[in-house]
């Protein structure tokens, strides 16, 4: 199965299609089997990821943490300069909230295709390469992805 | 005749059928007119630009910065299955493919050299928004846009 009929797959799991568009993909998958399989995979891996997704932290929380791991990062390579960052202890906490960082980047994001955030979402598959990445914001308004190292 | 009949009803079939491939094709084929914009965010105060107030309001409260600056920005109509290649200020390479056009957005591809890479549907008015790495005195951002 190519690229492009993955992804006219994943349209029609998404309600994306046409109705005419709709109808070649219902004959495609009456007569081809691993269309029918392909379809059942992603509708498996839709429903896990949407199991996750309702596991997330509330989302009165979430905001204020995600504000806090952005703002650790963007100062994280400044000039020292501020007394929080000359003592030991600074740069443990630093350390600790890095770390925290790039363990909910990799949970959200990482190397995983990642549904979108409800039908709003932007994001149909992401791949940071490696790098610690957050999705900020991904709704109606704009979608915002930060990669919290060097790496572009 | 009745041969005939059914010719025609044949004929009639794979006009029909031509039709609605060639209609596909024609979405398929059209342009999408993208703008990317690259700013640098900074814990530096700054002058207001007045270039920067839309795209503060996308980035305050997300990112915490004092200053937001334009550095570049570029537009082009980009052919659906083309592929955009623009070089940023960090040498790296960064392209925009856009894979489909619907009533719902534009299904773009973009791979920012060594860095990001992935699938978004991108609305009007419903920027793709990828920052992060350092740059100058700051952090780089780079905003896609589709209208």
């Amino acid at each position: 199965m190519n690229e492009r009929q993955r992804r006219l797959l994943e349209a029609y799991r998404d309600g994306e299609l046409s109705w005419l568009a709709r109808r070649r993909v219902q004959r495609w998958l009456r007569r081809d089997p691993r269309a029918q399989r392909e379809l059942e995979s992603l509708e498996t891996i839709g429903t896990l990821l949407r199991d996750v997704d309702a596991e997330a932290p509330a989302p009165d929380l979430w905001p204020a943490i995600r504000l806090r791991l952005a703002e650790a990062e963007l100062r994280a390579e400044a000039p020292v300069r501020a007394p929080f960052w000359r003592g030991a202890a600074g740069y443990l906490t630093l350390g600790a909230v890095a770390a925290s960082a790039a363990g909910l980047a990799l949970l959200l994001a990482g190397e995983e295709p990642r549904s979108a955030a409800g039908p709003t979402g932007a994001v149909r598959w992401i791949d940071s390469r490696g790098h610690p990445m957050l999705v900020l914001r991904d709704d109606p308004g704009a979608t915002i992805i930060w990669v919290t190292e060097q790496s572009f | 005749m009745r041969w005939g009949s059914r010719l025609a009803v044949a004929l009639c079939g794979a006009l029909l059928a031509a039709a609605g491939a060639r209609a596909e094709e024609s979405v398929g084929s059209e342009s999408v007119p993208i703008e990317v914009t690259i700013l640098e965010v900074s814990d530096q105060p700054g002058e207001a630009d007045p270039r920067c107030e839309r795209f503060d309001k996308l980035l305050r409260g997300q990112i915490p910065y004092e200053s937001l600056a334009v550095l570049d920005s570029h537009r082009r109509n980009v052919p659906v299955n083309d592929v955009w290649t623009l070089e940023l200020p960090t040498q790296r390479s960064l392209q925009v493919r856009p894979l489909e056009v619907t009533n719902q957005g534009t299904l773009l591809s973009l791979d920012v050299e060594e860095s990001v890479q992935g699938d978004f549907r991108v609305r009007r008015g419903q920027p793709l928004v990828v920052g992060g790495p350092r740059y100058g005195g700051g952090r780089l951002v780079v905003v896609v846009d589709t209208e």
